[in-house]
């Protein structure tokens, strides 16, 4: 009988393996399609593609295709907040900018929350200029971006980020020390199983208070 | 006589909606133009303007007062008048409104459900909530793709394209679900703002969704889900909006690359004609206009998770990866803007959803939080899905303070703001799933109030 269910579960195993199959729906993507679509500069810094560009290159593109919405020199406009700004070498060295407590999201600069030069490169180089992402080459991004970590007060006015620079740029990233992942919120796996965060542990803890409660 | 206390004096338990529920522009222009046919009232084109409507039909047959029959109305339109039906027009004022001040690019903002004029749990698909980063778009369904790869070769043994009719052909399931922005009611952290529910809520919709499990599309790839732990999802818009979500969740079969919503093809505004649909986690994560799904190793970083989408701690610090949508309630009627007509019987209700699961009950309090009562949940209770609760309440004309507060199947009690703001401070615009308060005045005005 056991025999039977098994070779039963088999057959059935067979046939839905066969359904799941699903031929003639989708089509293998190509080498050329895959390196066209794939538009991330993904997490690690050791995988960045092999552009440079510095930041004086920068200051001209800068100068061409941000400025007219992000001003002159990276401060608030009134299109979006500020790029740059809020940052002191205290930061620099720590990696936690001070000025984030009690902070208002609008005073906050983008280099007040940077916690990786990836999130920067791939981010510009898809999405911006605002409505025309995709335009600008991979040198340019990498160049438009040295030119804001030089406004920011990250690098020196003669730095060229490129494979072998970027970690120095990331290492002085004001606030990469300041995030963390220790929270109930993520829906995968908790850290302690190889994910991120404590696996969902409530907080704050309230209890259902019915009749007498402190409001 | 004000035109307010007209209103009020008809009808006990009836409940006004708020002025900016009622009126679309045009009312308002019509308002003004009969204002001087309004002899001897006192009228406030921003409060009263309620009046003007209900006082019209004095004289049409049907009227309290009035000794005709109701009227035959004579031949209605024909068939197909609205090859694409439309809402009746005496409801042209429950429409979105637009979030004025989130930026000043009208193509990066959001616009509100008006949560106040809806009844069940369903919302309409035209008053879903919007938060487009870069404007919605309309691509064409015949020539938008959806690629499925990886982020090296090695995660993935056949990267593929799949077309939008390639994924109507395979098997479809069909679920419902909330869906939260993670900023809704982020403006209310620090004190009360916002002036109706619309607004301090309306980032919230529930749809039914009907799409593939992506789960299948990841098996026909060859996808190694034992390294590819992690799925960057990114859309067709001109913000390319991407962001990471965990492998679990696709492993659960609950994420689903969707086309439908409510019965039809998703609106454009909504991500025709792909989005992803990613349970009981914040709206940024349900990437619309989706085209290309990575599968990763590590989570992604990205600038809507690294810059936006973050939630700042009393420390300075910021938490990452907050995606779940935690358990929450909030009373529709009677809300914010609205006025209670005189003291009587009134029916409280309101929606109450958890991203981590389903809703185990729901209580509500009209002394400010001191007493509560066990509300009943009314329709389905579905998992990731507004839940509708209803209590039963008697105004007696005093001012009152009305709460409602969730539990979620996980056992989590919906927070006041006191205990959140103990626990999280009031830095970050994300994740305020606090209990609201809506204060009733003698006047039966309701407003946004806070118990703190
Ligand atoms: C037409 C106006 C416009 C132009 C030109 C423009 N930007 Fe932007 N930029 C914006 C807007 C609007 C946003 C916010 C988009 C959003 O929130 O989704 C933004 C956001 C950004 C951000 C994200 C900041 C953060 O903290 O989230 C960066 C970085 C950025 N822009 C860099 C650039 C660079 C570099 C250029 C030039 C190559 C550029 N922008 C050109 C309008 C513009």
């Amino acid at each position: 009988m056991y025999r039977w269910c098994s070779l039963a579960t088999l057959l059935l195993g067979l046939v839905a393996g066969a359904w799941a199959d699903y031929p003639g729906v989708g089509r293998p993507a190509t080498q050329a399609e895959l390196a066209l679509w794939d538009s991330d500069i993904g997490p690690d810094l050791q995988r960045l593609p092999a552009a440079r560009g510095s930041v004086l290159e920068g200051q001209a593109i800068y100068a061409a295709q941000c400025a007219a919405c992000h001003g002159d020199d990276g401060r608030a406009t009134e299109i979006f907040y500020a790029l740059a700004g809020g940052v002191t070498a205290a930061d620099v060295a720590s990696g936690r900018v001070a000025g984030l407590q009690g902070a208002e999201p609008s005073e906050v600069s983008t280099f007040m929350l940077l916690p990786s030069l990836t999130t920067l490169l791939d981010y510009t180089a898809r999405a911006m200029p605002f409505g025309a992402g995709g335009s600008l080459s991979t040198d340019e991004v990498f160049a438009v971006t040295a030119y804001l970590l030089h406004l920011a007060g990250v690098v020196d006015g003669d730095f060229v980020l490129d494979r072998s620079s970027a970690e120095l740029a990331q290492q002085r990233l004001p606030n990469r020390n300041g995030f963390s992942t220790d929270h109930g919120l993520w829906p995968g796996a908790a850290a302690v199983d190889g994910g991120m965060g404590n696996g969902g542990i409530p907080e704050p803890d309230t209890v259902r208070c019915m009749a007498d409660c402190d409001p | 006589m004000t035109e307010r206390e007209v209103m009020i004096g008809t009808g006990a338990g009836r409940v006004l909606p708020a002025p900016e529920n009622h009126l679309c522009d045009a009312d308002l222009q019509r308002l003004t133009l009969s204002r001087r046919h309004l002899m001897g009232l006192a009228v406030s084109a921003t409060l009263a303007p309620v009046a003007v409507t209900a006082a019209a039909p004095t004289g049409l047959p049907g009227a309290p007062g009035s000794a005709t029959p109701p009227p035959a109305y004579g031949l209605g339109q024909p068939v197909a008048a609205h090859p694409y039906g439309q809402p009746s027009r005496h409801q042209r004022g429950l429409e979105r409104r637009a979030l004025k001040g989130l930026s000043p690019v009208p193509q990066n903002s959001a616009s509100f459900t008006p949560l106040q004029g809806l009844f069940g749990i369903i919302t309409p698909s035209g008053l879903h909530y919007e938060r487009h980063h870069s404007g919605w778009i309309d691509p064409d369904p015949r020539e938008h793709q959806l690629m499925i790869s990886g982020a090296e070769p090695a995660l993935i043994n056949k990267p593929m394209l799949f077309s939008v009719d390639d994924l109507l052909r395979l098997p479809a399931v069909s679920r419902m679900h909330f869906l939260e922005c993670s900023g809704n009611t982020g403006m209310e952290r620090q004190r009360a703002v916002a002036p109706t529910v619309q607004y301090s809520h309306g980032l919230l919709s529930c749809s039914e969704f009907t799409g593939v499990p992506l789960r299948l599309l990841l098996e026909r790839c060859g996808v190694d889900f034992r390294r590819a732990r992690y799925v960057l999802a990114e859309g067709a818009d001109a913000a390319a909006l991407t962001r990471t979500i965990p492998m679990e969740l696709v492993e659960r079969d609950e994420v689903l690359v969707a086309y439908g919503q409510n019965g039809e093809h998703l609106r454009p505004e909504n991500g025709f004609p792909l989005r992803l649909v990613v349970p009981g986690v914040q709206g940024v994560s349900w990437v619309k206009w989706l085209r290309r799904i990575e599968v990763g190793e590590a989570p992604y970083n990205t600038r809507d998770e690294a810059l936006k989408y973050i939630d700042l701690m009393p420390d300075g610090m910021h938490r990452q990866y907050t995606s779940l949508q935690e358990v929450k309630s909030v009373i529709l009627s009677p809300s914010g803007g609205q006025t209670l007509g005189s003291p009587g019987f009134y029916a409280i209700t309101g929606v109450a959803w958890s991203g981590r699961g389903k809703i185990r009950g729901v209580d509500v309090s009209m002394d400010g939080g001191r007493s509560w009562r066990s509300a009943q949940l009314t329709g389905a209770v579905l998992d990731k899905c507004l839940t509708r609760f209803h209590c039963d309440w008697v105004w007696d004309g005093n001012e009152a303070i009305l709460q409602s507060r969730a539990v979620d199947e996980a056992g989590h009690v919906q927070p006041t703001h006191t205990v959140l703001r103990a626990a999280r401070g009031t830095g970050s615009i994300y994740h305020n799933n606090a209990i609201q308060s809506w204060g009733v005045e003698r006047s039966g005005e309701v407003r946004n109030v806070q118990v703190v």
